[in-house]
């Protein structure tokens, strides 16, 4: 028998960063991609193109690497005293939730031992970057959020859709709202 | 992104770096990648394992039809999209009975909802009668036979109003081979709207070979045989009836033997010239509240049918409202 904690963990690694970043953007948007039903490659949709691009080629020449952590995607790694984890967006839109994505990864990184307590977040369209932290009380919430993500994914339906403004812009739209 | 390619002479297709390229004895055509996504062969082509490879990556599709227009098959990149969830809901769907007879004659409703539409604009009142009798009865079905029967007599009224609409002998349905010209029209066109839907299928997650209205053991992706019923007759009868009005395509266009008919070349290249040029034409989309091109018709469809598997929604086919 294996005990709850262990379970719940084991649970959580099926949990990826991009599941975690649409538990802040959309949950209905969250349980779609994660029953594999994804539409960010087939839309069309410029922004989801030109993130895909991005994200192709914008650090193909740094001295860096992806790594995969189970199913933590992380795009690279620096090596100082500790570790730091990078991540590469295409715009602030969704700010929140990348923060939330990168807490994440550290979260990770640290249940497996690993020094690391701080990312940053890249908008190089913005030539902006942003430094992430990993507090305390940043754990708790991010508990709470990977329980919650938990609860939607065992739902049969997809949550209802938001009626936001910018589900407009979503890849889902057309599916959402046909 | 998403561009139909025609080759009609013979030739070899190959890879040539990042792009393709068509060579014929006389010429050599550079088709862009990311800017086509089906291709439609209808005279000899070479090509090779690498050029499969290479189409796979670019997710495209590759048609095949034979000399007399028929058509043979299709290579269709590895699907892409994978739902283990969804498949289970699909197969679920075809596995109760109730569940199967609803998406059934969902299908079949807005077949004829549409082949009403092609006729009311006629005004062919004893026809347009007998089929709403059938589109009554079609709610009281108890089994796919049933519903197929009545999509079948539907279609049989339907035809026998085309010698009118069109002015060409036409005497019923026959398919292999066509009869006459517009049995070649018609068995060009269902087969060029099968694939259309065929691609579109396999960006979803659905899958292709479990279907509702048709046997799933009918054609290996049946289920694009479900969605052309609701898409025929606005995609190939509308046009097969402006060829003919406007006196596009004429008896020179077909190749006429005992008993049998086929577009030639030149009749084909001005049905799929058209076929593409319809497909680009937009229209307001109710729910969306925006533009949408023909042919996104089809994804919207199939996203109402996952709707509808995910049980979040009741699949209504695309029913023409213009
Ligand atoms: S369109 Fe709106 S409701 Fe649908 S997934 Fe996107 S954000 Fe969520």
């Amino acid at each position: 028998m294996m005990n709850d904690t262990a379970a719940v963990e084991l649970e959580w690694t099926r949990i990826t960063g991009t599941l975690v970043s649409y538990y802040f953007i959309c949950r209905r948007k969250l349980w779609l991609h994660a029953k594999g039903l994804n539409l960010e490659n087939v839309s069309g949709n410029a922004d989801v193109i030109k993130g895909r691009i991005l994200h192709e080629t914008r650090f193909k020449r740094e001295s860096s690497r992806n790594f995969d952590f189970d199913n933590v995607k992380i795009d690279f790694f620096k090596y100082g005293d500790q570790v730091y984890v990078h991540e590469v967006k295409k715009s602030k839109k969704f700010e929140e939730a990348h923060i939330w994505q990168l807490k994440y990864y550290i979260y990770t990184l640290q249940n497996r031992g690993v020094n690391c307590s701080a990312g940053v977040l890249h908008y190089p369209a913005n030539m902006r970057k942003v430094d992430i932290q990993l507090t305390e009380k940043d754990k708790d919430l991010l508990e709470q959020a990977l329980e919650d993500i938990q609860h939607i994914l065992q739902e049969d339906h997809p949550p209802a859709r938001l009626d936001k403004k910018f589900c407009r812009k979503c890849a889902y739209f057309d599916f959402c709202y046909v | 992104m998403s561009r139909t390619y025609y080759l009609f002479s013979a030739g070899t297709l190959k890879r040539k770096d990042n792009t393709l390229a068509f060579e014929t004895d006389t010429s050599r055509r550079v088709i862009p990648v990311e800017d086509v996504d089906h291709i439609y062969c209808f005279s000899e082509l070479n090509f090779n394992t690498k050029l499969l490879d290479f189409l796979g990556q670019n997710q495209i599709c590759l048609h095949f039809f034979d000399y007399y227009g028929n058509y043979t098959g299709s290579f269709i990149p590895r699907e892409a999209q994978l739902s283990g969830y969804l498949v289970v809901q699909q197969a679920e769907h075809y596995l109760d009975k109730e569940k199967r007879l609803m998406l059934a004659r969902a299908f079949v409703e807005g077949a004829i909802h549409n082949i009403r539409r092609n006729l009311e604009k006629r005004e062919d009142n004893e026809t347009c009668q007998k089929i709403d009798g059938y589109r009554k009865a079609l709610k009281d079905t108890t089994t796919i036979e049933d519903v197929m029967s009545i999509e079948a007599h539907v279609r049989k009224l339907y035809y026998s109003q085309w010698e009118d609409i069109t002015g060409w002998e036409f005497g019923g349905r026959s398919k292999r081979p066509p009869g006459n010209a517009l049995n070649a029209l018609i068995s060009f066109g269902n087969a060029i709207t099968y694939t259309t839907i065929l691609k579109e299928i396999h960006r979803t997650a659905l899958n292709p070979t479990i279907s509702f209205l048709h046997e799933p053991s009918e054609r290996r992706f049946s289920l694009a045989l479900d969605v052309s019923e609701v898409f025929k007759p606005v995609f190939v009868d509308r046009l097969i009836f402006k060829l003919i009005n406007l006196n596009m395509l004429n008896k020179k266009h077909f190749d006429t033997r005992v008993n049998s008919a086929y577009l030639t070349e030149e009749g084909r290249k001005i049905f799929v010239a058209e076929f593409e040029k319809m497909m680009e034409k937009t229209i307001l989309h109710r729910n969306l509240k925006r533009k949408i091109k023909y042919k996104s018709l089809v994804r919207l469809d199939l996203y109402k049918l996952i709707k509808h598997i995910l049980k979040e929604d009741t699949y209504t086919p695309m029913k023409v409202w213009w």
